[in-house]
């Protein structure tokens, strides 16, 4: 490689910088280097550089406080959540595929997946004005019959593989009028 | 499809925890957390980049039967996280949201001295500051301590152009610091 060039120059200058090796003793780069004020300059600021990226990247770990979900939601975010709830009940009573089977109405609840109900129909994702999303997925509780969408916060592979044949349909909801609390 | 996750464990030398992420099968927790802590690198605010790895995870899910080699699988879903972080990025930067949502951590900081303080605040604004490939080669290079090769992968892009892009973003920053400093008169070779 010719180090003619500032540019390969500062290529090989920063990969010295990173490895944290002296920029003195290739003969190329001296060379370089003692006609190159610029450069000299360049490798001075970027061995500054790399030791403050190396302090940032200390101060951008994410700590292991436990996430906040659903159930604890406040103010906009219970409008929101709220309003992701009227969204999901209209759109099965307006595109009620699979859904009047037995005539009985969708109840709405927002709780975590449980375990011991199947995803029986489509998923849809949506977002609210609050910007929190959903995974709403449409199922049959075994025992009783009874048709629930549940509300996730969590993606739910499980229940989208169960779910892709009947299409997702996804949709922005409105901004709520007013917040709550 | 179903995809060996096998080898991208091996490759990013991941241990995965006691517990298995119940959302998404296939995705550990500890994997789920380190595609987070990926976002977070670009986001810089624990909703965001928990809705990314999410928005990222139903993508891969989705186009799961485009992937051929289950052993790219690891690289593919951090393509997708880095991608969806860029994506939110956007969207914040055209909401104009106050503080552009982001999570300075002030008490994490608060001990340094004020000169170091402005550094790294001055350095941080400075990576945003970039264009989108050097960003992404900067932040994954000196934040997420990828191999060349890593960086390649995910911008798509030869490893020379991958070292490249890092060289320029260092140069980019570097003009950025200097502003900050009121310092700025170097000429920028390109």
């Amino acid at each position: 490689m010719s180090l003619t060039d500032c540019q390969d120059v500062r290529l090989a200058l920063a990969d010295r910088i990173e490895r944290e090796e002296s920029i003195a003793g290739d003969p190329r780069l001296d060379e370089h280097l003692v006609s190159c004020a610029s450069c000299r300059a360049f490798a001075k600021d970027v061995r500054t550089i790399v030791v403050d990226l190396a302090e940032l990247r200390g101060l951008s770990v994410l700590d292991d406080r436990p996430v906040v979900r659903l159930p604890v939601l406040r103010g906009w975010r219970w409008t929101g959540a709220a309003a992701a709830i009227a969204a999901v009940v209209a759109m099965f009573v307006l595109f009620p595929q699979g859904h009047d089977r037995d005539g009985s109405q969708p109840l709405v609840q927002v709780l975590t997946p449980p375990t011991q109900v199947r995803p029986v129909s489509r998923m849809v994702r949506l977002e609210g004005a609050s910007r929190e999303r959903y995974f709403a997925v449409e199922r049959e509780e075994p025992t009783s019959g009874v048709r629930v969408i549940w509300l996730h916060k969590q993606f739910d592979a499980t229940a989208a593989q169960q779910s892709d044949d009947s299409g997702g349909r996804s949709m922005a909801l409105p901004k709520p009028v007013s917040s709550v609390g | 499809m179903k995809v060996d996750l096998g080898q991208h464990r091996r490759d990013a030398s991941i241990v995965a925890g006691p517990e298995e992420d119940q959302a998404v099968p296939g995705v550990s927790a500890a994997e789920r957390r380190r595609l987070e802590q990926l976002a977070y690198r670009f986001l810089w605010n624990r909703a965001d980049a928990e809705d990314a790895t999410q928005d990222a995870l139903l993508a891969a899910h989705q186009k799961r039967g485009a992937l051929r080699d289950g052993d790219k699988w690891w690289a593919w879903v951090r393509r997708i996280v880095v991608r969806r972080s860029l994506l939110v990025r956007r969207q914040r930067s055209r909401r104009r949201e106050s503080g552009s949502g982001e999570e300075w951590l002030e008490s994490a900081v608060a001990e340094l001295p004020a000169e170091k303080r402005e550094r790294l605040s001055a350095l941080r604004a400075g990576i945003a500051g970039l264009s989108d490939k050097q960003r992404v080669a900067v932040t994954l290079r000196y934040l997420e301590q990828m191999s060349y090769g890593e960086i390649a992968g995910i911008l798509e892009v030869s490893e020379a152009t991958a070292r490249v892009h890092v060289c320029h973003g260092l140069e980019a920053l570097r003009t950025a610091m200097r502003v900050a400093d009121g310092a700025s008169d170097e000429v920028i070779v390109r």
